[in-house]
């Protein structure tokens, strides 16, 4: 059978037939492409292609949002302690600042879209500001964790593989003038170590599956043996130090290789009832809880660079608007940048609570 | 375009330089050392022995039990069950293979064009709901059987008996180390026939890969977790284990055998393998210094030392006996005994500059004896300059006057990353 | 020299009948600036003709050289066996990343879609044609950081060879930043191995691919809005040529999975420089994290790579067999269910990494359901050729080609997708072969295939058809030489990424790698053929008699491809077209409408837009807004 008609071309008469010769000799609006038809195709095709690029941007953080719940998740101490260090005022007038902003841009569309340049530009104008005014915000942000030795990454001197004169400094040499007291209190041994302490709710919850498939009496035992076997199917980081801890048990295992990959023996019981601050933590803990800033640098960061690229967008728009350029049948640039900038706010709304709210 | 003729002569060059390295100017002047410490020749020398000693078989022809004539041979539970499964997707997939192929070429042929002036076919349908969903459902219920095949077969994989034997496994660049349950370390694979092992799987740097084609088994060695998997052996012989996870310079080396014993015998190959005091093909007691050149292979020290003075990430052995070192806070100590000892026990008292601190304790994993053997190899290695030692399996003739193997791994390099 | 006859013109409407051996996009402007920053996108494609072809020399290069130092089992670029190694590794990771990120990824989209996609909808040019030339530009500044990697290590090995050991790292400790050491991390950029442990251009080469990523992005992007918004009249969804199907199926992979790329090379970028720790399990991190990251974008990059072969396949086979192509609904529909599909099956490249068997059972049965629409398509394909009356012309021998390898490579899929059987045939050479059989095979050959095919659009020329046709079956067999047998050893357990084996092996690597030498010299019979074809007959508008509408304007077509837009019809009417013979014998052979359909298209008048309903609609007619 044949479904499609071979033969089909539409055919009958157009009533705007001649349209498009039409358009060879008339001039085209001022702002329309020579392969447009019409300002609206054009306008459409803009907020398609802004649409489209804005779903780019929310996968490119969905991708980071990810790596955070990720990292969250294997290392739950790390952000217990870190979110202490951020401030949740500055974040909160961020996030007021920001959402403001949103609204005065939404307003500047509004304004384009009526003719009304003055107001746009006014209006562009406080979108600037409210942008200019989240960047210095952050900057205090930034500088203050700088201040505080919260480096991304390596920076942070106790890397032990990246800076080792600074881990020799800040971890092996302090490490050995540190009283007992303090540790035995936080619930460590002599050596720094965590204390797995059987009433350690996170321990247990985490620890459970293991400790199920061991035989009796292996999980009593004292796991001094570095070639002990770990449980079938289990996850490096579902155990405690002793199995990821190839010198664990020696006189200077704690020293030589400090437990990134596990928890540092930070829990909720432990904080709770000890009342422990970062400022009780050795070095090696605070170093581990670093980690935290590794990840409030990269999404804070990247989402910077994005509210950044939004304030040159808008002083780009401010600057055609002082010329007059849009109304009513032309201001797509204004809406598209306002797109994107309600989607760097929307950003911004799901990392404040990620960073800053959720304990 | 000039850059494409930059990157062409780029490309050129690196070809080029390739093989001006075969030029004898750079090749070694000295011959290889003695064909005794010739790694390749005193591994084939093992196999040898082992086949002999305990009995074992020597590689069977390939595909002789599989129902597949390409795939390897079957050696273990898995394997049959495997190649079950793949028989039946074989059979699918040959079976349309033929059909689609011959279909085409057969309309290709049969349907050419004569001439370009012949009219186009008239009436010939273009769409058919009846056979689009025939050849949609059809395939479906094909591929659903083969899922449900192949994911029953991987339960049956993923699932360990409880009294299997446990081996750990330890990959590293670029070697493998398999632990017994009675503390023997081993450099290749020993199993007894027809028991259960479950082999436990880590990594010290990077991911590698453990991988038996005779088994039908492979899985990640991947730094920061415990995996694990398991088989049965089920002939036994002399099979092949490779590394199938790219880990770097030598991805390619890092190769180990697997040996599989029959009744009884893996005990006494097990005590006769770990027995690093003894010479295995000889049967003579080993010196100190054999026995330290034993355990830097065997126990990973190659990885980051070297003995030739190439430059790994961490010190070479050579001429290091006796030498003054730096360390990190600017004290300095001479390389004795003593301090060798220590930087074995407790690697990270003392840091020498340009390194980092990145070597494990080695305490409880090697008594007294082990680390004198090794202290007095580190000494050889400085007493006899002349006559430098041949290193390990991975490292061919002409390697001890060759280029480095690779760029230090350690801070120096690190900071020049581009 | 109007040497064309009026009935090759009569296809095409008055309007439209530019003088095009005097005034066509080749000649429309002259000078290096008016290529370089032009926003004709015929240009912009022949800009991207050029770089991305070269890259595939580049990449094409290094696989011969890999097939030679496979020709024995032992180290036979130096007898060094680290330096061997080490430029065995540099060499297959240059082939992969040039090849995937600067060749495939491009090749059909850029070249063929920029040049062939707006005259398919009858437009003037993308619906962003700024964006397009930009699209160029950052890929060009992509390809820059892959050449720096290859000259530095170029420089760095003669360095390394002629150098004492403590010389040549003093020299790298000085010079390193200005010559990465080449790349030898594998093209997928495994932690922690690129992080911590290589110490090649780990930082320009992961940078160069996220360049490569916007390039990409933006493509797709304006190839979606120009889908969308540029459609003339008559064409409705399912009146589009298959090629924009196919086309605009990649391009949603493009713009939805190009972005997590983007993040993870960042943040591995971040973990190599800064070591965050996110992928770094001595820091808390997962390596299988960036697995899964990297896999989420690679998996459906496999499909930006393959749906436009397939597309092109699509759209070639039906002029070529001269009858309606079978099916096409179903067939356009597959298209849409591989991108929806391709973004659901990643998993399956972490079978053996440690995943839980849970999800490796997801994984296996999501897998599963890109076979269906695959073999849709080729059943589709295979009732096209069905009583057609096939010309066996170049393009159709390299059609035929890819689908050759395209049912080989997806049936081997199977083979993999089955969890059990691919715990065996992981990082074999199994996995070689299937690879290079679905994507490499297959959009190669689709890509030559449109190249032929559309060569005399794009030059106004007609190839030579006896050596086109030689070249085809050339390549065909030397790729089939080339990758059969790796099936077999990959099964019998050789690894990938070796650069010694064992003498077991030998003798499938030799019949590898002579069947690497039969490729290259096809597809050198298939250059030298393209390049001889600058100088063949003059091409009519219409010489496959085809009915998307690149055909009904001059060939070359003019700056603007039409004057006025042609109405579209249903794109595989080819009754609507015959057979004519030139009469001047250095014009070739075309085909003209009908006469009877001939007077319905000028009584159809000039084709508009389709009315779009825009999802701003509201906004973008002022007149509408509340409150006015």
């Amino acid at each position: 059978m044949s479904a499609i008609d071979p033969t089909a071309i539409p055919h009958g008469q157009d009533p705007h037939a001649g349209h498009d010769a039409a358009h060879e000799h008339h001039a085209h609006p001022p702002h329309l492409a020579h392969h447009f038809d019409t300002p609206e195709q054009q306008f459409d095709s803009g907020k398609l292609g802004m649409w489209t690029f804005l779903a780019t941007e929310i996968l490119m953080f969905g991708g980071l949002f990810c790596a955070y719940a990720v990292y969250r998740y294997n290392n739950p101490d790390v952000f217990r302690y870190g979110e202490h260090h951020v401030s949740t005022m500055w974040g909160a007038i961020n996030t007021i600042i920001l959402l403001t902003s949103s609204l005065t841009m939404a307003m500047g569309v509004r304004y384009a879209q009526l003719g009304q340049n003055s107001k746009l530009v006014a209006m562009l104008v406080l979108t600037l500001l409210g942008g200019a005014g989240f960047m210095v915000i952050k900057t205090i942000e930034y500088s203050d964790k700088w201040n505080h030795g919260y480096f991304p990454g390596f920076l942070n001197s106790y890397d032990r593989d990246q800076n080792p004169e600074g881990f020799q400094k800040n971890v092996v040499d302090k490490m050995g003038s540190h009283g007992d007291g303090d540790h035995a209190e936080a619930g460590y041994n002599d050596d720094g170590h965590a204390e797995p302490s059987p009433t350690d709710p996170l321990h247990r919850e985490a620890g459970a599956g293991p400790v199920e498939h061991q035989q009796p009496g292996e999980a009593e035992a004292p796991m001094t043996d570095p070639q002990q076997q770990p449980p079938a199917g289990v996850q490096l980081r579902h155990l405690g130090p002793e199995y990821l801890d190839p010198n664990y048990g020696s006189p200077d295992a704690a020293v030589i290789r400090p437990t990134f990959q596990t928890r540092a023996g930070i829990t909720e019981q432990v904080v709770e009832t000890h009342g422990v601050e970062y400022t009780d933590l050795d070095v090696r803990q605070q170093s581990h809880v670093k980690a935290f800033f590794n990840i409030y640098f990269m999404m804070t960061g990247l989402h910077g660079l994005h509210v950044l690229v939004g304030m040159g967008l808008i002083g780009w728009v401010l600057v055609k608007s002082l010329k007059n350029t849009f109304g009513p049948e032309y201001f797509t640039p204004v809406d598209l940048v306002g797109l994107y900038w309600h989607l760097v706010d929307l950003i911004w709304i799901f990392l404040f609570p990620l960073l800053y709210l959720i304990h | 375009m000039k850059l494409l003729l930059c990157t062409m002569i780029a490309i050129l060059l690196t070809g080029v330089t390739a093989l001006a390295q075969d030029a004898p100017a750079t090749r070694p002047t000295t011959a290889p050392a003695a064909e005794a410490t010739d790694p390749k020749a005193e591994k084939l020398a093992m196999i040898e022995k082992i086949q002999q000693d305990f009995d074992v078989p020597a590689q069977r022809d390939t595909g002789l039990e599989s129902p597949n004539f390409f795939m390897p041979q079957v050696a273990s539970e898995a394997a049959p069950a495997t190649d079950a499964v793949l028989a039946y997707i074989n059979f699918v997939t040959v079976f349309f293979t033929i059909l689609i192929l011959g279909l085409m070429f057969f309309f290709a042929w049969y349907y050419r064009s004569r001439s370009p002036d012949q009219p186009d076919p008239e009436g010939v349908a273009t769409h058919s709901t009846t056979l689009e969903l025939t050849w949609t459902i059809i395939p479906t219920c094909i591929v659903l059987i083969m899922f449900a095949l192949g994911f029953r077969d991987f339960l049956h994989q993923a699932v360990p008996p409880p009294n299997a034997m446990r081996v750990e496994v330890h990959g590293r660049m670029w070697s493998w180390q398999f632990t017994y349950p009675d503390g023997t370390v081993t450099e290749d694979m020993h199993l007894p026939v027809g028991e259960p092992v479950q082999f436990i799987l880590t990594s010290e740097d990077v991911i590698h890969s453990l991988f038996v084609p005779a088994f039908r088994m492979k899985k990640d060695v991947v730094p920061g977790r415990f995996n694990t998997i398991w088989a049965v052996p089920t002939v036994e012989g002399v099979f092949e284990v490779y590394c199938t996870e790219y880990c770097g310079t030598g991805h390619s080396d890092m190769l180990a055998k697997c040996f599989v014993y029959g009744e009884g015998r893996f005990q006494q190959a097990l005590a006769w393998i770990g027995d690093i005091y003894t010479d295995p093909i000889t049967g003579k007691p080993r010196s100190p210094e054999e026995t330290g050149r034993a355990l830097w292979s065997l126990r990973g020290c190659r990885g980051c030392h070297s003995v030739d003075g190439s430059p790994l990430s961490a010190p070479t052995w050579k001429n290091l006996f006796g030498a003054q070192r730096i360390f990190t806070n600017g004290s300095t100590a001479t390389a004795d005994e003593e301090y060798l000892r220590r930087s074995i026990l407790q690697p990270h008292t003392q840091i020498v500059q340009g390194y980092g601190a990145t070597m494990p304790s080695f305490a409880g994993q090697l008594d007294d004896r082990d680390i004198n053997a090794i202290i007095a190899y580190i000494r050889s290695l400085s007493e006899s300059q002349g006559q430098t030692q041949q290193s390990g399996l991975e490292l061919g003739p002409g390697e001890s006057q060759s280029v480095p193997e690779v760029e230090p791994r350690g801070p120096a390099a690190g900071q020049n990353r581009p | 020299m109007s040497t064309l006859n009026a009935p090759l013109l009569a296809g095409i409407p008055e309007a439209n009948r530019a003088d095009v051996h005097h005034d066509n996009y080749l000649t429309h402007s002259r000078g290096f600036v008016s290529w370089a920053f032009t926003l004709d996108h015929k240009r912009i494609a022949i800009l991207y003709l050029v770089g991305v072809m070269s890259m595939f020399a580049i990449g094409g290069i290094f696989a011969l050289l890999l097939r030679l130092e496979l020709f024995t089992p032992e180290a036979s670029f130096s007898e060094n066996p680290a330096l061997n190694n080490d430029l065995y590794n540099q060499f297959f990771t240059i082939h992969g990343a040039v090849m995937v990120f600067l060749f495939i990824i491009p090749a059909i989209p850029a070249i063929i879609g920029n040049f062939v996609l707006p005259m398919m909808l009858g437009a003037k040019d993308v619906a962003f044609p700024r964006l397009n030339l930009l699209s160029f530009w950052i890929w060009a500044l992509g390809a820059v950081f892959f050449s720096w990697i290859l000259l530095g290590g170029g420089i760095t090995t003669i360095a390394r060879v002629n150098m004492e050991p403590e010389a040549f790292l003093a020299w790298r400790n000085a010079w390193g930043w200005l010559f990465p050491f080449g790349l030898d991390t594998g093209w997928t950029f495994y932690t922690p191995y690129s992080t911590t442990q290589s110490t090649t251009g780990v930082l320009p080469a992961t940078m160069g691919a996220f360049i490569l990523g916007f390039s990409s992005i933006l493509t797709g992007l304006n190839f979606i809005a120009s889908i969308h918004m540029l459609r003339p009249k008559g064409m409705t969804w399912f009146r589009m040529p298959l090629f924009l199907w196919g086309i605009y199926s990649t391009a949603i992979i493009q713009v939805l999975a190009t972005p997590v790329l983007a993040i993870t090379l960042m943040l591995l970028m971040a973990e190599r420089a800064l070591r965050i720790g996110i992928f770094d399990s001595t820091l808390g991190g997962d390596p299988v994290l960036y697995q899964h990251f990297f896999w989420f974008y690679s998996h459906p990059a496999v499909y930006i790579m393959i749906l436009p072969g397939l597309a092109v396949v699509s759209e070639i086979l039906s002029p070529m067999c001269r009858k309606h192509i079978f099916g096409y609904s179903f067939i356009a529909l597959s298209s849409i269910a591989i991108a929806f599909f391709s973004f659901i099956v990643w998993g399956h490249h972490m079978f053996t990494s440690g995943q839980s068997p849970l999800v490796n059972a997801i994984f296996s049965l999501l897998t599963f359901s890109v076979s269906i629409p695959s073999a849709v398509k080729v059943f589709n394909w295979l009732s096209t050729m069905y009583r057609g009356r096939i010309m066996l012309l170049t393009p159709m021998w390299y059609v035929m080609g890819a689908i050759l390898v395209f049912t080989l490579g997806g049936l081997t899929g199977l083979h993999l997708a089955t969890i059990s059987t691919d715990i065996h045939f992981h990082d074999t050479y199994f996995v070689v072969a299937h690879f290079h059989y679905v994507m490499m095979g297959t959009t190669l050959f689709a890509l030559l295939a449109a190249f032929y095919y559309w060569y005399p659009k794009m030059w106004g020329r007609m190839y030579p058809e006896r050596w086109g046709q030689i070249g085809a079956i050339v390549t065909i067999i030397g790729f089939n030489v080339t990758f059969l047998i790796q099936f077999v050893m990959g099964a019998q357990g050789m690894p990938r990424r070796y650069a010694t084996y064992e003498t077991q092996y030998e003798f499938y690597h030799q019949v590898s790698t002579v069947g690497s030498w039969i490729l290259g010299l096809g597809l050198l019979i298939a250059l030298i053929n393209l390049i001889a074809g600058r100088k063949g007959k003059i091409a009519p508008p219409n010489p496959w008699g085809a009915n998307t509408l690149e055909w009904q304007t001059s060939s070359p077509p003019p700056h603007d491809n039409f004057k006025i837009t042609p109405a579209a019809g249903d794109p595989y009417a080819l009754r609507r077209w015959r057979f004519v013979h030139s009469n001047d014998p250095a014009v070739a052979d075309g085909w003209e409408l009908k006469p009877e359909f001939r007077a319905r298209q000028e009584a159809a008048g000039p084709g508009h837009r389709v009315e779009h309903r825009g999802m701003g609609d509201h906004l973008g007619s002022p007149e509408k807004t509340p409150g006015e």
